[in-house]
């Protein structure tokens, strides 16, 4: 059989390069239900979407020059949860499968490594397995949200661009940009991730933001950069404090009116220089409003994607043997991207079902792994009227956590809080 | 039930703060009604253990040492140089390749061992020039960084507490031992005893009562955590 292959879509390239044998770079979409899963009914949905979804159903190779994404025959197997979310994803699993498929009591998750999509792209696949997975279990017919899409309808081309290559410019915006201040803490046994969601009601978390005028993504990440200040400066002295930066991923697809179901989005960092002063809330939700509504045009996405685009034109790096890449791609990811923020804040947003599915489901959340060298980082996904914020972190210490949860409480937002530890 | 600290809203599953490790007291009827955990205990397998590329290393140096010895006798009729190359890459072996045969090697075992071979191999470097410094220097300077490395070791991943301490410890220790070396090296070579081995004694004991008084001294201590913090 002649199966086809996919090459890594621009933002992917990175990936397989900088992922080593204690990290890969994955998210986590699950749903908990009103229901125990069945999981011979969960691998049915999974194997009834494997044409409608070819881009996801493959499996990670090694070319001379480049990886590349093998689709597979067989469907991922689907298998029993783990104590914690997002374990880690070796080579050897990569190879048969970029996914995973998991579930536990009433609650279906999919693990996706990021070479195969993003969270807006992971999101439809997930919201059509369940949709799939309702159908099957229920016999019912679910109609199509734009999270949902039907099982036997064609694959469209524009699903599987690279729509990095679409939208680029002749301007290469620069990556200089200094470095950011770093948490640091005692690391957990066995590569373990503490996860400790914090369950807030969207529409007083929504009515918080319109009182300083912004939006829940830049509320947010303000009151974690309000946090990262307060703990920098406890521990650090005043002219040893660095930069404030939080990394937000940008879904580009709205921006540029793209379909494609592979990574499309790129990260921004916003922040503040804590050593020119003291920032209040509301002025930490100015300076980040403002950031983003700078950084996030058309034009300055397109030239952010032109550095990226760029380099893979070069004739003589792409004639660079894979190991080589691998170093260079390595020692630039770890200057412009991990050095450059403190963590990253990646809102999915609402996500909205067809009303014939709210009934089963009864939440939606999105999780994503600590980079490489940061060791926390925060997602957040609404659904109905709670908004999920997971902080998911790699240490002992649960400092940032305490500090942002304590002040949203203080802000007057009732918080419930879940741990798979404690 | 609320966190008394943080002022959340806690799960009922949770029996300490996950934000504040508050401990979380329940009655018998809230025992009762604990709900289940929201993760399952199952953790994942894992193997660290890189053993197809240490296959491949092993395959490797075994093709080497084997080519490095046909070849001395095919031209030499005896080892010659290929004794120093076959230690050498015995010495690379126990180095680089023994550890990736093993999930998680302790670093102490790890030090023993590589400590071991290179003194195997002056040894060897030693009867085969006819030498007489082995014994008498080699093998004690071997031991002296060999103890040295193993406590640095111990400092950075057993000791939480009195780290100051230790560290000053360990410092001294460093520069006492330069004058052992100074020792050996006067024993086997016949050179002027404690020439430059009082500069580094000088240089470690200073920085090494700093570093036990900075143990001593809290405010001292919390300065140079803010300085230094890695």
């Amino acid at each position: 059989m002649n199966r086809n292959w996919y090459r890594l879509d621009t933002a992917a390239l990175l990936f397989p390069a900088v992922m080593n044998k204690n990290w890969s770079n994955a998210f986590r979409l699950e749903a908990t239900i009103n229901h125990e899963v069945d999981p011979f009914i969960l691998q049915k949905a999974v194997d009834d979407l494997q044409v409608r979804f070819p881009s996801f159903y493959v499996g990670l190779r090694t070319g001379f020059f480049w990886c590349y994404l093998q689709q597979m025959e067989e469907t991922p197997k689907v298998m029993s949860d783990f104590a914690y979310p997002l374990t880690f994803m070796s080579y050897k699993e990569l190879k048969n499968s970029c996914m995973r498929i998991l579930y536990y009591k009433n609650r279906i998750a999919v693990e996706f490594f990021h070479g195969v999509t993003d969270g807006t792209g992971g999101n439809i696949y997930f919201c059509s397995l369940l949709a799939r997975y309702l159908e099957i279990k229920f016999d019912i017919e679910i109609g199509k949200s734009p999270f949902v899409v039907n099982h036997d309808e064609p694959v469209s081309k524009e699903e599987l661009e690279d729509s990095f290559h679409k939208h680029t410019n002749d301007y290469p915006a620069s990556r200089k940009e200094t470095s950011s201040y770093q948490l640091k803490g005692t690391k957990n046994k066995n590569d373990y991730f503490t996860l400790i969601t914090g369950i807030v009601e969207t529409t007083k978390l929504k009515e918080i933001s319109n009182r300083y005028n912004c939006t829940i993504t830049v509320f947010l990440t303000a009151v974690m950069i309000e946090s990262l200040i307060e703990i920098q400066k406890e521990k650090c002295l005043p002219q040893l404090q660095k930069h404030v930066k939080i990394t937000i991923p940008v879904n580009l697809r709205k921006l540029f009116g793209s379909k494609t179901v592979r990574n499309f989005v790129l990260p921004i960092n916003v922040g503040v220089d804590p050593k020119k002063g003291d920032y209040s809330l509301k002025d930490l939700c100015i300076s980040i409003a403002s950031q983003f509504n700078y950084e996030i045009t058309t034009q300055n996405m397109a030239s952010r994607i032109a550095s990226n685009v760029n380099p893979q034109k070069n004739i003589l790096l792409q004639a660079t043997p894979l190991p080589i890449k691998r170093l260079v791609m390595g020692a630039v990811y770890h200057r412009a991207g991990i050095l450059t923020s403190s963590l990253n804040i990646s809102n999915l947003g609402l996500v909205k079902l067809p009303k014939e599915m709210d009934p089963f489901i009864e939440r939606i959340e999105f999780i994503i792994s600590p980079q490489k060298n940061n060791i926390n980082n925060c997602s957040v996904s609404s659904y109905k009227n709670h908004t999920y914020i997971n902080i998911n972190r790699n240490i002992v210490e649960s400092e940032l956590e305490r500090v942002f949860f304590s002040k949203l409480v203080e802000l007057g937002i009732p918080v419930t809080i879940e741990s798979n530890r404690g | 039930m609320y966190c008394v600290k943080c002022g959340v809203k806690l799960s009922d599953d949770l029996t300490v703060c996950p934000l504040c490790q508050t401990k979380i007291y329940y009655n018998e009827e809230q025992i009762k009604a604990i709900k289940e955990k929201k993760y399952p205990e199952t953790m994942p397998t894992r193997s660290n253990a890189n053993r197809s590329l240490a296959s491949i290393l092993t395959m490797l140096s075994l093709l080497t040492i084997s080519i490095i010895l046909i070849l001395c006798y095919q031209v030499y009729d005896e080892i010659r140089w290929g004794g120093y190359a076959v230690f050498s890459v015995g010495v690379f072996y126990c180095v680089f390749v023994l550890p990736l045969w093993f999930k998680k090697i302790n670093p102490i075992i790890s030090v023993l061992i590589n400590h071991t071979a290179i003194s195997l191999f002056l040894l060897y470097i030693n009867l085969k020039t006819g030498g007489d410094w082995f014994l008498s220097f080699a093998l004690p300077l071997n031991i002296i960084i060999c103890v040295n490395v193993i406590l640095a070791i111990i400092l950075i991943k057993y000791v939480s507490k009195g780290r100051y301490f230790f560290a000053g410890g360990i410092i001294i220790l460093i520069g006492l031992s330069s004058m052992l070396i100074e020792f050996f090296q006067h024993l086997t070579f016949d050179t002027k005893m404690f020439v430059w081995s009082l500069y580094v004694v000088v240089c470690c004991g200073i920085f090494g009562i700093f570093l036990i008084l900075a143990g001593i001294i809290k405010p001292l201590k919390n300065y140079l955590n803010k300085r230094f913090f890695i």
